[in-house]
């Protein structure tokens, strides 16, 4: 952080404007003047910060599941079930239910995979760090989902990705720090990307709604209908002049000196976030890769292709969320169209990451707010199920090819090394180079944490 | 104001090491005690053996680290590293003595006591006992009666104004810093109008004010603003954010309270008439149980126990008793935290760490809390995760009660009917529907029609609704709380007397009847004049609001994790006054901005910055931010389309209706275009309009003391692109070209709206320079004329409102 501000009306060229990191505020014009309490107050609290120790991965891409994916029928292979299908489970007047999918081996790890991810278990099972031994807290949406979220299903607290920003700052200031892309409405809401205590910068960036398309997608208050672009470069350049004229005047003022570059970074915002955010800046194979206007796979396709651009440019947290995991009837017909909807966007998301180096500098988790059952009802669908579920983590930071922990011989609940949730943000944590019990906030007279009094990171999934 | 301090990323039990035993204990240590050893303790055996125990048994108490190691009359009940030769593992595996005597722990918890004692038994309990804490916390200065400093010697004596001054100026005397030069009278009275009413002065009252002559000059602003119906908004709006003021539940289900806003009026109202604050507190703890002359009165008291209603609430949760156990959490903490700067939550689960806030404190409060009723309303919902915790309104109005008596009945009746048209009609489908022949159609039709015109009828007849309120009442039979272990609403513990927290001593603590929950007695203790904490509490927060920052930082936190007072005479003497005053706000803030102190300018100086340089002894003006509402209400004013007062039903919430958002009802209409003041903004938890979210509001699911202030890129971007901001530039700038006669003018007039002062002929250059660029290139581009000309004005005035100065107060 060592460029100084630059000329005030050669401030918006685009090429900077993307490659533009936290530097260049004003206020470092002051950093000699003592550290005072006005100075630290108007540092850019999003500014890049270093973590507690060495981090494996500085970006998380998290894949939201929502509805509570069946393990059985995905990543965790049963073949007992299979075998007691029909015979009499736990749940009252519920039989096993054995999964209607065929599972295989795939890679050097031979993990198994059933036949819905056929792209994932061919090209990057052994990329794939796959716990299968995760339970929580709640099984009921409405608590489960603000729990994956926020670590806390009782009250409202921050959301994970508003930590994590809170923790690390952001590399690009000319783009939102934490995006959700499809966010759910209810269950939740805002909650689940929200700062709650922690200031309102820290809180997620929201586009777009679960279940909705995202062709189109884009940031509130980036643009208007009201004045033609360069005009509104003018009208930016007339409020600089008025803001460096009372700053002239009030000679030292860090909190002008603040107003000044945010003017500036909001202003680059504005070009960044709708290139960032333009898919036809990719080439024919990308698009291909990912499965955009090819039916099924066009809609996550493009969500996961927005997640590595945004990632690409230096995001620091980035949620898409694809739903529609709640099978409790037409499991088997529901299920294969999720595999196509997804398995080729993640797929490639995973490829393109590793093509563009960006694969061991970001975490890729993806799971549902919990598991299902191994019993049937309605047909052919299954329950929620909190005690013992899958999840994946892939990328920088997480040995790739692993099955870490097990369920029991049906699927129900995890038995060996199981990993709670505040385990897993615990690890997640950690991977970005923070200690979970150190990153606390002050509220209330005590301080707080993701993981409350809780969480263990889970030091044997970690490359 | 919040200074974000990224610092203190520490957990606070390892910052605070004085707290610590003698030797340092691991966190790995520390979490085995309080998970397997501490309950246990706490649990099964402080009860004989503790100082709260009347008489320790056997001499021995196990409530410290060093009573436990020191053992009682059969000598140290642990060897540290050495379980089979502590006599307190026989006494557990009930070899010796028979520990407890009510019967044998599990083997799996006497096995922890052993891995502790191997460990080498680390305790962090503090050296002492609990009571001899709370000998210890005597001395944490905020729980001592404030007593009335005497006014301080100075050099300078020509300096201060007010008494306050002489506090104010002594700091900086001794620190070495000079007050620098009062304000230009143009700054003050920007400064104290937006302080005191949230609004932008008009060009009018400056004027008149910069040619007063008159030694009361200032005064007469001053009574001026806190005459006004604006001030009560104004202030009002901030004791909304400590009262977590929300019109929904929040939580996942998110329910509508759409009567929440009688609460905000009242909050409003009681700023604007000035009531005493133990008055206030009175109402808002115990309206209902408070004498009143009439029913105006009574309704007007009733009102302010709506604080005590309107916390977050998940309506969805199954267990009755865990939903109680947080409801009365919520109220617990919400009265502690506004009214005492305590946190008090800690010790719903385990004794509070650093003050002397023992569990059972928390439900002697509890028991005060559960032993009153409820009354927030809330639609029963429907479907998977409907409400399973609905209640009653309290309904205003002279004959309120007898009213709701009958609407509640009808109400009854109209639901009795559900099922049975239900029912009809399910039966006629179903018979039309047989593939079999059916004979009794006529008669099934018949029996449809019937219970149909039975609901006409009903309806027909139906009695208005009365005007609702969220309130409390008291229960029939009041209870007193069990304890709670470790917070779990299963695990019950002791039932403890109804009372309040014993860090307080008063010389006369009001006594809790039998008969009745215990309210009246709370909100009379919470104003005793001994009470160390109210009176200070509450100056430290007008404090806060008019100079940028409390005396004591931690505004909601006068513990022991608290930041000391920067002034602690300064806030003393503040306090006691304010009793003298009979607890009168406008009085006290009369006070405060009638100081030297209030009238300093905000520049810059070398030589006090390099002496102290974070302005901790306030040797200039604090320059300050404005909040969300008040950049919008400035947009409102300046464009002209401010209107005064609330929506027409009270509340955007109101009309949208009782139900659950997004599930019933769709919660577009939240977020639609309003020209109301912001107060009045509809405020549903997750629902906070797009201002506020931008501009640091609080989380209304939260007590927010202090707003968080950034400085960040999306608020830049809302004031360039949001709808709002576009709106009300383009009336600002109708107004200009119909107000003003040429463009100097009409600059002239913005300028003196927007910032309270005129342009300099550089500002006035830079501002025709970009009207006319921006006018012809329009024109050029093809827009008539006119429109041209509208809409650069209108850029004009947008740039005025994007502009830093707009927003901040120096």
């Amino acid at each position: 952080m060592t460029t100084s501000h630059g000329q005030p009306n050669s401030l918006f060229s685009r090429r900077q404007a993307l490659k533009s990191a936290a530097c260049g505020f004003g206020y470092l014009a002051f950093a000699g003047l003592a550290n005072s309490q006005a100075s630290v107050a108007n540092q850019n609290p999003l500014a890049p910060k270093a973590p507690h120790f060495r981090p494996r991965a500085k970006r998380v891409i998290f894949l939201f599941m929502d509805g509570g994916p069946s393990q059985m029928d995905t990543f965790d292979y049963k073949p007992q079930l299979t075998k007691d299908d029909g015979k009499p489970g736990q749940r009252r007047n519920a039989n096993l239910f054995g999964s209607p999918f065929s599972f295989k081996r795939y890679g050097e790890s031979g993990l198994w995979v059933s036949e819905l991810f056929p792209n994932i278990a061919n090209r990057h099972i052994d990329d794939l760090c796959v716990i299968r031994s995760m339970h929580t807290d709640s099984g009921s949406h409405p608590q489960a989902v603000p729990f994956l979220h926020t670590g806390n299903l009782q009250f409202t607290r921050p959301s994970s990705g508003a930590w994590v920003l809170y923790g690390l700052g952001t590399e690009n200031q000319n783009l939102p720090g934490f995006i959700t892309i499809n966010p759910p409405k209810i269950l939740g809401g805002a909650q689940n990307y929200g700062s709650a205590f922690l200031p309102a910068c820290y809180q997620g960036t929201a586009m777009g709604r679960l279940g909705r398309s995202v062709k189109g997608l884009s940031m509130g208050n980036l643009s208007s209908d009201n004045l033609p672009r360069d005009l509104q470069l003018e009208q930016i350049r007339l409020v600089e002049k008025m803001n460096r004229g009372l700053l002239d005047q009030r000679q030292v003022d860090p909190q002008i000196e603040g107003a000044i570059s945010s003017l500036e970074l909001g202003s680059r915002m504005q070009d960044a976030v709708p290139e960032v955010m333009d898919l036809t800046r990719e080439s024919k194979e990308t698009l291909d890769l990912y499965g955009i206007d090819q039916g099924d796979p066009d809609e996550f396709g493009r969500q996961c292709l927005m997640a590595r651009r945004f990632a690409e440019a230096g995001v620091r947290y980035i949620e898409i969320a694809h739903t529609n995991w709640d099978q409790h009837r037409r499991l088997t017909g529901d299920l294969r169209l999720n595999g196509r909807q997804t398995d080729q966007p993640i797929a490639a998301l995973l490829t393109d990451l590793q093509q563009r180096g960006l694969w061991d500098d970001t975490l890729v988790i993806w799971t549902g707010e919990f598991g299902r059952l191994p019993e049937i009802e309605n047909g052919d669908g299954r329950s929620h199920n909190p005690a013992g579920y899958t999840m994946w983590m892939a990328g920088g930071g997480v040995k790739g090819g692993m099955a870490y922990g097990t369920t029991d011989e049906h699927g129900r609940t995890a038995v060996e090394n199981p990993v709670h949730l505040h385990d897993m943000h615990a690890t997640m944590l950690h991977i970005l180079g923070l200690d979970h019990e150190r990153l606390t906030f002050r509220y209330s007279g005590r301080d707080f944490r993701l993981t409350d009094v809780f969480g263990n990171v889970v030091t044997d999934v970690l490359a | 104001m919040k200074i974000i301090d990224f610092s203190s990323t520490v957990f606070c039990i390892l910052i605070a090491p004085s707290f610590l035993s003698a030797d340092e204990i691991s966190d790995a240590d520390l979490k085995f005690f309080e998970s397997k050893i501490r309950p246990v303790l706490v649990k099964e055996c402080y009860k004989c053996h503790s100082i709260e125990a009347k008489k320790s048994q056997g001499g021995f108490r196990l409530d410290t680290r060093k009573s436990l190691r020191d053992g009682g009359e059969s000598g140290p009940a642990i060897v540290p590293g050495k379980p089979e030769e502590s006599l307190l593992i026989e006494a557990l595996r009930h070899e010796s003595f028979e520990m407890p005597p009510s019967g044998r722990l599990d083997d799996a918890i006497i096995e922890d006591f052993v891995v502790w004692i191997q460990r080498g038994a680390p305790d962090p309990r503090r050296g002492k006992s609990r009571s001899d804490q709370s000998t210890d916390s005597a001395l944490h200065w905020s729980f001592q009666a404030p007593v009335r400093p005497s006014i301080p010697q100075v050099q300078n004596d020509a300096w201060p104004r007010t008494d306050l001054d002489y506090f104010i100026l002594q700091k900086q005397e001794a620190a070495g810093v000079r007050p620098v030069d009062d304000a230009h009278r143009r700054v003050w009275i920007r400064r104290v109008t937006f302080d005191l009413i949230g609004l932008p002065p008009t060009p009018s009252e400056v004027e008149t004010f910069l040619y007063d002559e008159s030694p009361q000059a200032y005064e007469k602003v001053v009574d001026r603003l806190l005459d006004s119906p604006h001030f009560g908004e104004r202030w009002g709006r901030h004791w909304l954010d400590v009262a977590r003021y929300g019109e929904s539940t929040g939580h996942k289900r998110n329910f509508t309270f759409p009567h929440a806003w009688r609460f905000r009026d009242y909050v409003i109202h009681s700023f604007n008439v000035d009531k005493p604050y133990d008055q206030f507190i009175r109402e808002q703890i115990a309206g209902d149980l408070l004498p009143a002359e009439n029913w105006q009165q009574r309704d007007e008291q009733n009102l302010g126990t709506g604080f005590l209603a309107i916390g977050p609430k998940d309506l969805i949760m199954g267990s009755d008793s865990q939903y109680w156990a947080d409801v009365v959490d919520d109220q617990i903490d919400a009265t502690c935290q506004t009214f005492l700067g305590l946190t008090v939550s800690c010790a719903r689960c385990h004794d509070h760490k650093f003050d002397p806030i023992p569990t059972k404190d928390y439900y002697a409060l509890a028991g005060i809390f559960h032993s009153a009723e409820t009354l927030y309303g809330t639609n029963p919902g429907s479907g998977a995760g409907s409400n399973a915790h609905p209640s009653e309104l309290y309904a205003l109005g002279e004959n309120g009660a007898e009213q709701n008596r009958i609407y509640l009945e009808f109400q009854e009746k109209l639901n009795s009917l559900v099922k049975p048209i239900q029912q009809a009609e399910n039966a006629l489908k179903k018979a039309r529907d047989s593939k079999e022949p059916v004979d009794n159609i006529p008669e099934l039709e018949q029996n449809v029609k019937k219970v149909h015109q039975q609901r006409k009828e009903l309806l027909d007849a139906s009695p208005p609704r009365p005007d609702f309120a969220m309130a409390m009442r008291e229960k029939e039979k009041p209870t007193n709380a069990h304890v709670l272990i470790a917070g779990d609403a299963k695990s019950k513990g002791d039932l403890v007397p109804r009372g309040f927290l014993s860090l307080v001593k008063l010389s006369d603590t009001p006594t809790i009847d039998e008969d009745n929950s215990g309210r009246l007695a709370l909100a009379e203790w919470l104003v005793a004049p001994e009470n160390p904490l109210t009176a200070r509490v509450m100056v430290n927060r007008i404090w806060q609001h008019l100079f940028g920052e409390g005396i004591v930082p931690s505004v909601n936190n006068f513990g022991a994790t608290g930041k000391s007072p920067t002034h602690p005479e300064l806030l003393d003497y503040l306090a006691t006054q304010f009793v003298e005053d009979g607890w009168s706000i406008k009085r006290a803030i009369r006070r405060l901005v009638l100081s030297r102190t209030y009238r300093l300018a905000s520049t810059h100086d070398d030589k006090n910055f390099a002496v102290e340089p974070d302005n901790v002894t306030l040797w200039r003006m604090r320059s300050r931010r404005l909040e969300g509402e008040i950049i919008r209400d400035s947009m409102l004013v300046v464009s002209g389309r401010f209107e005064p007062g609330p929506p027409e039903h009270g509340s955007v919430v109101t009309d949208l209706g009782d139900g659950c958002l997004v599930r019933q009802l769709d919660p577009e209409p939240l977020f639609q275009s309003q020209t109301f003041r912001s107060v009045y903004l509809p405020t549903c938890r997750f629902f906070v309009p797009e201002i506020l979210e931008i501009f640091d509001g609080p989380s209304p699911s939260l007590v927010t003391g202090a707003r968080a202030v950034t400085n960040v890129p999306s608020q830049t971007l809302y004031l360039l692109n949001n709808d709002f901001v576009v709106e009300q530039s383009q009336a600002a700038a109708q107004r200009l070209l119909k107000d003003g006669a040429g463009k100097q003018q009409r600059i002239d007039l913005l300028y003196q709206t927007a910032f309270n002062r005129r342009p300099t002929s550089s500002e006035f250059e830079s501002a025709i320079e970009f009207i006319q660029n921006a006018q012809q290139t329009l024109s050029q581009r093809g827009q008539p004329n006119e429109k041209a000309v509208q809409t650069a004005w209108a850029a004009f005035c947008q740039a005025v409102f994007t502009s830093a100065e707009f927003r901040y107060i120096h």
